[in-house]
C-alpha cells in the first residue's frame, strides 16, 4: 500500500494571495487543521494552519509571558478590524513547510513521518506538483481496513 | 610570530568576521574554530578542557572552558525558567502599574526600577522578555507609545545587571576569572549602578515626563489589569521565592564558605528542581543551549590565544601604549571596554580581556614565580583593571541597541509589535546615558584605587 493507493486527489487548498478571511472561513466550514497553500502553478507552497490565524489574533513577543488571564476581558489590543481585511494567506503562513511524500511512498513512512513530525496530512508531490493529500484519518482508514481484509481472508 | 600564533590570530579573526557579520550563527563561528584550533594543535586536548599550565610560557596557567561560568549560567538559567513560569513578574508590572493609577511617567519609572533589581538578581533577558511585552500591553491601553518605555527598560536592565556578580555574563567571567566574590561586586559595582540607575531616573524625568501626558479618563484603563491573575501558581511562586532567598543568602556567604558561586547557583537550581512537582525536562529544555555553546567555544579559543602567546603580545602591546602605568591602564580598559561592547558582543570580548589582564598582571609583577595568587592578581596595579573591564563591558552595552543580548532581545520585541525602536532613535537615549554611567565608574574607580 502506497500514497497513491491512498490520497485523496481532490481536496481542499487556499491559494497566496487569497484574503485571509476567505481562508478562515473555508477552514472552518471544513472543518480542516491545517490548509495546504498551492500556488497557480501546482507547487507547494507551505500550509495554512489554524496556529496562523491565532497568530494574527496574538503576536509571537507574547509567548514570553507565563499567562495572559491578567488582560481585560474586553480587550480590542490589535487593532484587528484595521488589520484583518488587507492580509492574504502568504502574510501569515510560517515557516512551517508542506510535508510531501512521492507516490509511491509506503503506507508505515507516511505514518512515520506523520508521527514523528506530529502533523495530521502529507501532500504527495508528483514532478514538483501537488496531485493529492493523506490524511491522518485516510491513513488510518486504510491501515485498519487492510488489516480487517486480511483476517477475515485468513479466517 | 611563530606558526601556533599566526594559526590562533587567523583563526580568531575569521571567526570574529563571521561573527560579526551574522554569516554564520554565532554559536556555530565559534564552535568551529575552537574545534579547529584543537585539531592544529594550537591548544591541546587536555589544556582545552581541563585547563593546564602553559606549554611555552612560565607561570601562566591556561584555564580552558571555564566551568565556574557554564554551571553559574547553567544553575541560574534553571532556576529562572521555573520562576517565570509562576508569572510574578508580570504581577509585579501590573501591581506598579496600577498603584500609580496610570501614571505614564511613573510606570515608567517603576517598571525601571523592578527590571534594574531583577536584572541584578535574575537574568537581563528573562527580565525583558516579561517586562518589555507587558509596558507595550500597558502603553498600548494608555494609547500612548511604549517606545520610550522600552528604551529606558534596556538601560535599567544593563544598569541593574552591573550591580552583581551574577548579573551579567561579564561579571560572572569576571569574578571567576579573578576570583573577586558576590560582595566584591556589591561593594564596587552595585554603587555605580545605583547612582547611574538614579541618573537614569531623573533623566525619565526631565526629558520623557514633559512628553508624556495622558488624560485621567484614559489612565483609569490600566486599572482594568487584573495582576492577582497572572499568577498561575501561588504554591509554586512560594516555593521558588524560598529557594530564591537561600540562594541569595549563598551568594552572600560563598566566600566566606570557600565555595564558588557556581556551587551556589547549582545548589538553588536542583533544590527548585526537587521542590518543584513537575520532570525537570522542560526547566532543562529551556536552558539557553545556544549561549552555553557560545561560552565553551570562545573560552577555548582564548585557551588557544593564550598557549600561542598572543595574549602576552597584547598583554605587552598594552603595557607599553599605557607606559604601564595604573591609571592610564584602566582609564584605556574602562572606556575602550565601554565602546568596545557597544558594537561588539560583550560576552565574546569579556573573555578575551581576563586572560589579557591576567598575562599583564604576571609580568607586572616582580616576583610573579614566588608570589601567591592574590598578591599578583589583586595587586593594586591590577585590581581596577578587574573593575573597570567589569564596569565598562556592562556599562557600554546601552550605548547602542545592539549592546547587549537584552538589548537585542528588546528590539526584537518592538518589531514584533507595532512599535519599532529604531537605530537612530535609540542612539538617542542610548548614548547620552551610556557615557554618563561610564563617567560615574570613571569618578568611582578614581576615588576608591587611583
Amino acid at each position: 500500500m502506497t500514497a497513491k493507493d491512498i490520497m485523496q486527489p481532490d481536496f481542499v487548498c487556499v491559494q497566496p494571495d487569497m484574503p485571509l478571511r476567505q481562508a478562515a472561513e473555508l477552514m472552518t466550514e471544513q472543518r480542516k487543521l491545517l490548509l495546504p497553500v498551492i500556488d497557480a502553478e501546482g507547487c507547494g507552497q507551505g500550509v495554512l494552519m489554524e496556529a496562523d490565524l491565532l497568530r494574527v489574533v496574538l503576536p509571537k513577543y507574547l509567548d514570553g509571558l507565563a499567562s495572559l488571564n491578567f488582560l481585560p476581558e474586553a480587550c480590542d489590543l490589535f487593532d484587528l478590524n484595521v488589520k484583518i481585511p488587507s492580509l492574504k494567506v502568504q502574510d501569515v503562513i510560517g515557516q512551517r513547510k508542506l510535508y510531501t511524500v512521492k507516490p509511491d511512498t509506503k503506507a508505515m513512512e507516511i505514518a512515520h513521518v506523520m508521527l514523528t513530525e506530529q502533523i495530521s496530512s502529507v501532500a504527495v508531490e508528483k514532478d514538483g506538483k501537488i496531485v493529492g493529500i493523506v490524511t491522518r484519518g485516510s491513513l488510518v482508514r486504510h491501515i485498519f481496513e487492510h488489516l480487517l481484509c486480511e483476517e477475515e481472508q485468513q479466517q | 610570530m611563530n606558526y601556533p600564533a599566526i594559526g590562533a590570530v587567523a583563526i580568531f579573526l575569521v571567526t570574529y568576521i563571521l561573527l560579526a557579520t551574522e554569516k554564520v550563527h554565532k554559536t556555530k563561528a565559534v564552535l568551529a574554530g575552537a574545534v579547529l584550533m584543537i585539531l592544529l594543535g594550537i591548544v591541546s586536548q587536555r589544556t582545552a578542557f581541563h585547563g593546564g599550565q602553559a606549554k611555552y610560557l612560565e607561570n601562566v596557567y591556561i584555564e580552558g572552558i571555564d566551568w565556574n561560568t557554564i554551571m553559574l549560567l547553567i544553575g541560574m538559567m534553571i532556576i529562572v525558567n521555573i520562576i517565570r513560569t509562576t508569572g510574578a513578574v508580570e504581577f509585579l508590572a501590573i501591581k506598579s502599574a496600577k498603584a500609580v493609577h496610570g501614571h505614564p511617567t511613573l510606570i515608567i519609572v517603576l517598571l525601571c526600577v523592578i527590571t534594574a533589581v531583577l536584572s541584578a538578581f535574575l537574568d537581563n533577558v528573562t527580565t525583558v522578555i516579561i517586562i518589555a511585552p507587558v509596558a507595550i500591553l500597558i502603553f498600548e491601553r494608555l494609547e500612548s507609545d511604549p517606545v520610550p518605555c522600552l528604551i529606558s527598560v534596556i538601560c535599567a536592565s544593563n544598569i541593574g545587571g552591573t550591580a552583581t556578580l551574577i548579573g551579567d555574563p561579564p561579571n560572572i567571567i569576571i569574578g571567576s576569572a579573578a576570583r573577586l566574590s558576590f560582595l566584591d561586586f556589591l561593594s564596587v559595582d552595585a554603587p555605580v549602578a545605583i547612582v547611574s540607575m538614579l541618573a537614569l531616573l531623573v533623566a525619565i524625568a526631565l526629558f520623557l515626563h514633559p512628553r508624556l501626558s495622558v488624560s485621567q479618563q484614559v489612565r483609569e484603563r490600566v486599572m482594568e489589569f487584573d495582576e492577582s491573575a497572572a499568577i498561575t501558581d501561588w504554591s509554586l511562586l512560594r516555593r521558588c521565592l524560598v529557594v530564591l532567598g537561600i540562594t541569595l543568602i549563598g551568594y552572600v556567604v560563598h566566600d566566606r564558605l570557600s565555595l564558588e558561586p557556581a556551587t551556589i547557583a547549582l545548589g538553588g537550581a536542583a533544590l527548585l528542581l526537587l521542590l518543584h512537582t513537575d520532570g525537570p525536562e522542560e526547566a532543562l529544555e529551556r536552558v539557553e543551549w545556544p549561549t552555553i555553546f557560545f561560552f565553551i567555544g570562545l573560552f577555548i579559543m582564548v585557551a588557544g590565544l593564550v598557549e600561542s602567546g598572543v595574549m602576552e603580545m597584547l598583554g605587552q602591546g598594552f603595557r607599553t601604549f599605557t607606559g604601564g602605568n595604573t591609571a592610564a591602564m584602566t582609564m584605556l580598559m574602562l572606556w575602550g571596554s565601554g565602546i568596545m561592547c557597544a558594537v561588539v558582543n560583550n560576552i565574546a570580548y569579556t573573555t578575551m580581556m581576563t586572560p589579557l589582564i591576567t598575562t599583564i598582571a604576571l609580568s607586572a609583577h616582580p616576583a610573579a614565580a614566588t608570589a601567591s595568587w592574590v598578591e599578583i592578581y589583586h595587586s593594586p596595579e591590577i585590581l581596577p583593571l578587574w573593575w573597570a573591564l567589569s564596569l565598562g563591558a556592562c556599562l557600554g552595552g546601552n550605548m547602542t541597541y545592539v549592546g547587549s543580548a537584552a538589548n537585542v532581545v528588546v528590539v526584537g520585541i518592538a518589531d514584533g509589535s507595532d512599535h519599532p525602536i529604531g537605530f537612530g532613535r535609540y542612539l538617542k537615549y542610548g548614548v547620552p546615558i551610556a557615557f554618563a554611567s561610564l563617567l560615574l565608574a570613571t569618578l568611582w574607580l578614581w576615588l576608591l584605587f587611583l
